[in-house]
């Protein structure tokens, strides 16, 4: 998935929504989860401080005054009450109260008037007295809460007012570590944040898959603009069942198509109109000239201008012919009648043809052949086919100096022949070895005009194995020579 | 020999006319197709040349009323338009040779020919010439009942030179028809051939049959 598809674009735009809103609602989940879990620890610090403060009304009930309020603090907390007589009752209510309420691991201190410390239960280390005394100093009349925290300790208080012996007033401080609040905090973020990536891979997957199914006719579309070429502009994008967006796309592009095949086809109506409106005229202008000149001959005379003009008549037929040709070969390839050759027998009589044509100007022509069990045949016109190589061979010759080599190949790559036409000639260099197939294009502009084509032989050579769903690639090196290389498919 | 040419164009059957004339023929011009047709129902000719786009009616049209009234003129057919498809369509509709603009008058001369002859001759499935004979069913060639091998298409282009023995084919008649091209390359090749099929037939004999016309094409003759 390349990053500026519109795949990959809405994929994570929604996921990146997708991920926006999880997180919005696990965070005020996380907040109010967390103040619920407070209140919950104040509403249980508010029982163990009102525990406590029953237990000291308890005791000062019972034994009148003869023991001092601290004593008997001190017999709570510390000693977890070893008392004498009556109290034993109480006591005894402590140490059930003591461990139901899980008294062990919190931290009770009880604050004087001036706010000092006269008792604390044994786990109160000076660090936490100190850490807990300065927010909370003695209360007056108001029970509050508040969290207290220092590096990884953090806990929560309670302070409770109270009188003792009714002119004591005491204040009664529970503080309880969060630790757990925390620990269960982090637990369910933990497992929230798996949820949620686990929720936007699924959620990419899925709606990256339906994105491509719903891009699907895009695809199509593309595909069917990537196989249209100018010789079957008649094809269309079939409309399918896409939706409207879409529909409209392939509406215009279908139109598109209409008014360029209807141009193509105008323009390849009007080439072949001026090609034929041009025969007929010419046709005159040979026929005089023949008459002329076999008029002349019959009385032993001779005009040179007459032969002249003759001559650049043909040769004006010949690139009328070609230029009719390619028209017909590129916009209406029908002309071509396949039919499955035998490759070897062809490519046999190729190398005849090519010993001929080479031999006038003493080019030697070797060839090997593919040695082979099978008979393998191609799909093709045999006259056009035939066409295509003795254009690249006489190319060749052309371009090839007396005396020099010419050798055919043929090898075969799967379902495919490749032909090697290699000469030794002076070569093409490489910035006019693009231009070679182009039309009229002619490597040496200073050339005679015997020695001179018409520049088109090398794209009707083209035109022809294209049409054969075929291609001829080229490759040369400068005074060494040039090899072209005419690649067709096996029939199947 | 009594010719009849139906051509719009005018300048371009007075050429013709005036090339055929010089060749001794007779000659009418008819410029549309009605009048063609006309002409070619009451006049006995020899030889029709036919173009196919014509003002009125076409020259397939043509061909096809004189064919379903057994009009057996042999027909040449004279187009600009050169696809297979056009040729057979041509030919089809009962002409029996085709030719595009623009062509050689020295083609147009030597099919002219051999048109007019084909009518007169007699069709055999054994073709002789001199001593020269050539069986069409068994392949098989020989000269002085010597049997000469042959490759199949120096079998073919002798074929061909037998057909039209005694008149001048010209280069593009041979490659349409022994190679079924008119791609101008061929002639160098046909040339070959010739050569190739000289030395089997005429070296060790000395009368020679392959004769060559100087920029025209070959006759085979006693």
């Amino acid at each position: 998935m390349h990053i500026r598809s519109i795949r990959f674009k809405t994929t994570l735009l929604y996921s990146g929504i997708l991920l926006g809103i999880l997180l919005a609602y696990n965070s005020v989940l996380y907040f109010s989860l967390r103040s619920i879990l407070v209140r919950d620890v104040d509403e249980e610090l508010k029982i163990k401080a009102g525990e406590i403060s029953n237990i000291l009304l308890a005791y000062e009930k019972i034994k009148n005054t003869s023991l001092h309020p601290m004593s008997v603090l001190e017999n709570l907390l510390q000693k977890h009450g070893v008392l004498p007589d009556r109290a034993v009752i109480v006591d005894d209510l402590w140490r059930s109260n003591f461990k139901t309420l899980k008294l062990k691991e919190d931290y009770i201190n009880i604050l004087n008037v001036s706010g000092r410390s006269l008792l604390h239960s044994n786990n109160v280390t000076p660090g936490i007295k100190d850490l807990i005394s300065e927010q909370f100093g003695f209360s007056n009349n108001e029970v509050y809460c508040g969290t207290v925290e220092k590096r990884s300790l953090k806990v929560r208080v309670i302070n409770l007012p109270f009188i003792y012996k009714h002119n004591l007033p005491l204040t009664i401080q529970v503080a309880t570590p969060l630790r757990p609040v925390h620990q269960f905090l982090a637990r369910f973020m933990m497992i929230s944040s798996g949820c949620i990536l686990g929720t936007i891979a699924l959620t990419s997957f899925l709606g990256s898959f339906f994105v491509k199914h719903i891009l699907r006719p895009v695809v199509a579309v593309t595909r069917t603009a990537n196989d249209i070429s100018h010789m079957d502009l008649a094809k269309r994008i079939s409309m399918g069942d896409t939706d409207i967006e879409l529909k409209q796309l392939i509406d215009s592009f279908n139109a598109m198509l209409e008014r360029l095949e209807k141009s193509f086809i105008h323009i390849n109506e009007f080439n072949s109109y001026v090609a034929h409106e041009l025969k007929t005229p010419l046709a005159i202008v040979k026929g005089e000239l023949e008459l002329a000149i076999e008029q002349l001959k019959e009385k032993n005379e001779n005009d040179t201008i007459l032969s002249d003009c003759l001559e650049e008549i043909d040769r004006m037929i010949k690139i009328i012919k070609d230029l009719l040709f390619l028209a017909k070969i590129d916009y209406k390839p029908q002309i071509l009648k396949f039919e499955k050759i035998n490759f070897q027998k062809f490519f046999e009589e190729i190398i005849e043809h090519g010993t001929i044509l080479a031999s006038e100007k003493k080019i030697k022509l070797t060839a090997d052949s593919l040695k082979l069990k099978e008979t393998l045949t191609i799909d093709a016109d045999k006259v056009h086919l035939r066409r295509l190589f003795l254009n690249i061979i006489t190319n060749a010759i052309k371009y090839t100096p007396a005396n020099g080599n010419i050798h055919l190949s043929v090898k075969r790559e799967k379902d495919h022949l490749f032909f090697d036409i290699s000469d030794t000639g002076e070569g093409i260099s490489e910035e006019n070895l693009q231009k070679i197939f182009d039309k009229f294009f002619r490597v040496d502009k200073e050339e005679t005009t015997q020695n001179a084509g018409f520049g088109l032989g090398l794209s009707i050579a083209l035109s022809i194995a294209k049409a054969h769903k075929g291609d001829i690639k080229v490759k040369s090196k400068f005074n060494e020579g040039t090899t072209f290389t005419v690649i067709l498919p096996l029939s199947t | 020999m009594r010719i009849l040419i139906v051509e719009d164009e005018k300048k371009l059957a007075s050429v013709i006319r005036r090339s055929l004339k010089e060749k001794d023929y007779a000659v009418d011009i008819a410029h549309d197709g009605n009048e063609g047709l006309f002409l070619a129902e009451v006049n006995p000719y020899d030889l029709i040349i036919l173009d196919i786009m014509l003002p009125q009616k076409d020259g397939i049209c043509i061909c096809r009323a004189l064919r379903r009234k057994k009009n057996d003129v042999p027909i040449l057919m004279l187009t600009a338009r050169d696809d297979v498809e056009d040729k057979i369509t041509g030919l089809d509709s009962g002409a029996d040779d085709y030719l595009t603009k623009p062509f050689a008058f020295g083609e147009l001369l030597a099919r002219v020919r051999a048109l007019i002859r084909r009518k007169q001759d007699v069709k055999t499935t054994r073709l002789k010439v001199a001593d020269l004979e050539l069986d069409q069913l068994t392949h098989t060639v020989s000269r002085g009942g010597r049997i000469i091998e042959l490759t199949s298409t120096e079998y073919a282009l002798l074929e061909y030179l037998m057909l039209n023995a005694n008149q001048v084919v010209t280069r593009t008649m041979i490659s349409e028809h022994v190679w079924n091209d008119d791609f101008d390359t061929f002639s160098n090749v046909i040339n070959v051939y010739i050569n190739y099929l000289r030395k089997k037939i005429d070296n060790h004999f000395e009368k020679k049959l392959i004769h060559s016309i100087r920029g025209t094409g070959y006759i085979l003759k006693e």
